[in-house]
């Protein structure tokens, strides 16, 4: 059943990348879902607080949302490129659900900036923000579903066709209610993400009504967690065997790991309780994917067998490694900009932009036209002359900063290019030494 | 409805959508990046507060842009399943590539659109510069993949098994440098005459303040600086297609039969196998797509009629864009020419400031640029939608060119149509909300015309 150590190695990039694949499945679990939670929330908003619970919501995700939609494009062009008869299968045998979950994307994004940017008052705001949290219900529940369907081994892939039914694999139990999982999981995560932001902000009535929300969500998601596990007994006979074989202690750390979420939420350790709710969705993700290794979707497709050639595989390995590294620090920055401490600059842009004279520099001076006194500038009022003269001593400031940019900038360049013609010097004894051997010989 | 031409419609109507939000996304960062700049090193209000503005909008056109982009995404494994196992692993690199300048442009979106009141001015306006390159960067793999289709390279297949790939090789098929320069010049061409159509509209309309001539002054500069090199391109991009895809460029120039001495032809329309009316230049397409007069150019009749593209819609896709190529340069000769004249009178007069008043936008001289502006607007638009659907429509009824048939790669279950039905009511829904929010926010700012004025009546963010 596992394949040899020889046959990895292989095929060591096919499983390199599916490997990557799965830690992009979780980073999609934990960003998609803790903003579709948010969405849901909206949905469930209750109590005395209501608006001002979903104005923290859409403040947490206004930033980030975009951002966050790409963990999926990520696993559908990864997927279609590493994997292409996978994708065939999945996008042929869970057509519907797929297509649903990506109109719940769709109206999730755009329902969202609707609503933010409608005229306040208009019955329209209204309309867009109850898509905007339905949306967001479809999404964790159908990709659930999806996932259901593939843990649950009835998806077949024989001879280049997809033979199982377009329905009944998503429409089973066991499916739906890992939708129904999925759905629980991303209001856990929202609901935690929220009391953590709650806690910053010191807003004692928010963190109460969230960390009530995330210990309820958490029991109904234990509850549907318990029902999906007793329906793959009968199911998905091939997961449920390895759940509790192969993948037991994943399986135990996850059960344990969500009593500790609960036990941190209660006990008021709201940061560890956020790390710990990652944690449990790695560990969740982790049990399902060394449950069903060495297959890819069970029982037709493995790993090996549905790799694209090494080649592409390599290709693929090495833009998304360039990709992580390109985005990660960005992806931080903006976690960081947002969500770590009111962070802000001296003078910010907005400073900048309001307290700017109305004009400050004539092309007429490069053309040495004749000048005329400036006109004095309007005399501001007190509070704005105090930022003025702030911003007077920032913008040396500024001056300076700009000037050692320049200079790191130049100083840059000329070591790129010195080292290039180094490069080429070195290269050019290497051939030149060859050419020697060669005459030689 | 069938299968195949439902998933068609529903193809083409999701790429039409995205792609005016594609260009838009490639080229507004590149104006923000100029008029933030100007506005922080001139310290002038009215550049910060028409960036300000733009950057309302953009929060929504980009995530319109956004949504549509996913769903081209998953609609190509959705709606053509077999397209995307056969060329996933030979082209879908380029989409992960994408992938990433997405994830990127959506990054420093969300650090450009809600920093205003944390970052430092250069900071805030440096973020312009990798949302800019992630937005060119994704329309060039992106157009790299779309290349791959017309001219595939980098792989073997035998008997439907690929025995030889060079992702690579196959991202830099020959199509790949100028199709991807032609769609990026493009992008930047459209988004700076439609900038310039709407303050020229405002400008038409009387309100003249430093705000809206600004506007009109960027966007016009910037594209009539580049709508000369955008015809230049576009020829090398059509003499490609003469040595690749000769049926493609039969059906633009509605050539039935192969001729030496071909005529160029302008405007008419294909009756059964003649043209009606249009204008003839001798020998002109010859000389166009292979520099010599006397050689032949492929008619369609070379291959059997169940390869003709669907020439109708092809020869008026590809006119409409030549007209909007036409003007873009002929404005542009046009507005630099009355401007330079303006600049030239000032500096004779003595004038204070040489560039005072030098926007030809008085009298008849300044209607006509006016209108050409908000005309070459809607132009440049329909010109990239035209542009695709030459590209598109002229590889018909390939979806791999000489590789695989469109109607070999459609979905197998059920309910395409079904599919088309609800999109299409999404993409009318989508659009008429974002007229209507985009048209507030127009009216909604008319009277804060400062950015000082904007940042006290609270801008998009927090």
């Amino acid at each position: 059943m596992i394949p040899s150590a020889a046959a990895i190695h292989a095929h060591i990039f096919a499983y390199i990348n599916a490997f990557v694949l799965w830690l992009n499945i979780i980073a999609f679990a934990v960003f998609q879902g803790s903003d579709s939670g948010a969405g849901i929330w909206y949905l469930f908003a209750s109590g005395p607080l209501t608006e001002h619970q979903r104005e923290s919501l859409g403040s947490e995700i206004a930033p980030l949302w975009e951002a966050n939609e790409t963990w999926s494009v990520f696993l559908v062009t990864g997927i279609f490129t590493t994997f292409p008869a996978v994708f065939y299968t999945l996008v042929v045998g869970l057509f519907y659900p797929l297509s649903i979950a990506l109109i719940g994307l769709v109206f999730f994004g755009a329902a969202f900036e609707f609503y933010k940017h409608a005229p306040p008052d208009r019955r329209v705001r209204y309309v867009w923000r109850w898509i905007f949290a339905i949306a967001a219900l479809l999404v964790p529940f159908f990709f659930g579903a999806v996932a259901g369907a593939v843990a649950s081994g009835d998806l077949h892939y024989v001879h280049g066709h997809v033979t199982s039914d377009y329905w009944t694999t998503w429409t089973q139990p066991f499916a739906l209610c890992v939708g129904l999982f999925a759905v629980g999981i991303c209001m856990v995560l929202a609901a935690t993400f929220q009391t953590v932001q709650a806690k910053r902000t010191n807003d004692a009535a928010l963190l109460s009504a969230f960390r009530q929300r995330a210990i309820i969500s958490g029991a109904f998601t234990a509850l549907a967690g318990a029902v999906a596990a007793a329906l793959a007994i009968f199911y998905a006979p091939y997961l449920w065997s390895n759940l509790v074989g192969r993948a037991l202690p994943f399986t135990l750390a996850a059960v344990l790991d969500g009593l500790l979420v609960a036990a941190a939420l209660l006990l008021g350790y709201f940061r560890a309780a956020r790390a710990l709710v990652v944690t449990e969705v790695a560990l969740i993700l982790g049990a399902w994917g060394i449950a069903q290794f060495p297959y890819f979707i069970p029982p037709d497709l493995t790993i090996e067998g549905t790799a694209s050639p090494k080649p592409t595989q390599i290709v693929a390995f090495v833009s998304g490694i360039i990709g992580i590294f390109l985005f990660m620090p960005a992806f931080y920055y903006l976690i960081y900009l947002f969500q770590g401490s009111s962070r802000r600059a001296r003078v910010t842009a907005d400073e900048w932009a309001q307290h700017s004279p109305e004009r400050a520099f004539e092309w007429s001076a490069v053309f040495g036209g004749v000048g005329e006194a400036a006109s004095p500038p309007p005399t501001p009022p007190a509070k704005v002359k105090q930022v003025a003269s702030r911003i007077k001593t920032a913008s040396g400031h500024l001056a300076r900063r700009t000037m050692r940019l320049a200079g790191i900038t130049a100083a840059s360049i000329a070591f790129t290019v010195g080292m290039s013609l180094l490069q080429r010097y070195r290269r050019e004894r290497i051939e030149s030494r060859e050419r020697r051997e060669r005459i030689l010989t | 409805m069938s299968q195949v031409s439902a998933a068609r419609a529903q193809f083409g109507i999701s790429l039409a959508f995205h792609i005016i939000f594609a260009a838009i996304g490639v080229g507004l960062p590149a104006m923000m990046f100029v008029a933030e700049g100007i506005g922080l090193f001139k310290r002038d209000q009215d550049w910060y507060a028409l960036v300000r503005r733009w950057s309302i909008a953009f929060a929504i056109l980009y995530a319109i842009g956004a949504v549509s982009g996913t769903i081209i995404e998953y609609d190509l494994g959705l709606l053509w399943p077999s397209f995307m196992r056969y060329s996933g692993g030979i082209v879908g690199a380029a989409f992960l590539m994408e992938a990433v300048a997405f994830m990127l442009e959506g990054i420093f979106l969300g650090i450009y659109l809600f920093s205003w009141k944390r970052l430092s001015p250069v900071a805030h306006w440096l973020s312009t510069v990798p949302l800019a390159a992630a937005g060119l960067a994704s329309a060039e793999i992106v157009v790299a993949a779309n290349a791959w289709m017309q001219t595939p390279t980098g792989f073997h297949m035998q008997n439907g098994n690929l025995t030889f790939v060079d992702p690579l090789g196959a991202m830099n098929n020959p199509y790949t440098p100028v199709e991807s320069f032609h769609m990026s010049l493009g992008s930047y061409e459209a988004t700076a005459f439609g900038v310039a159509a709407v303050y020229g509209w405002a400008i038409l309309r009387g309100r003249r303040t430093g705000y809206e001539r600004k506007g009109f002054f960027l966007g016009m500069a910037i594209a009539t600086m580049i709508a000369p090199l955008q015809v230049w391109v576009g020829d090398i991009n059509a003499e490609l297609v003469a040595s690749f895809q000769p049926i493609k460029l039969a059906a633009m120039e509605l050539v039935f039969h192969t001729q030496s001495y071909a005529p160029e032809l302008l405007g008419g329309w294909p009756n059964g196998q003649s043209v009606e009316f249009g204008l003839r230049i001798p020998s002109l397409l010859s000389w166009l797509a292979w520099h010599d007069i006397s050689h032949p150019v492929q008619g369609l009749d070379s291959v059997s009629q169940f390869y003709w593209p669907p020439y109708q819609y092809v020869h008026f896709e590809w006119q409409l864009m030549l007209l909007a190529g036409g003007a873009g340069a002929g404005l542009a000769a046009f507005f630099w020419f009355f401007y330079g004249l303006n600049v030239y009178r000032n500096i004779r007069r003595g004038a204070k400031h040489i560039t005072e008043n030098a926007l030809p936008i008085d009298g008849l001289v300044g209607k006509l640029t006016l209108f050409g502006g908000v005309a070459l607007g809607f132009l440049t638009f329909s010109a990239i939608l035209m542009g695709w659907g030459v590209t598109e429509m002229g590889r018909q009824p390939w979806v791999v060119y000489n590789h695989l048939l469109v109607a070999d790669a459609v979905q197998p279950a059920a309910g395409i149509p079904v599919s088309l039905l609800v999109f299409v009511s999404i993409y009318v829904l989508l659009g008429l909300t974002l007229i209507y929010l985009l048209l507030r926010i127009g009216r909604h700012t008319i009277e804060l015309r400062t950015a000082r004025a904007m940042v006290a009546a609270g801008g998009d963010e927090e």
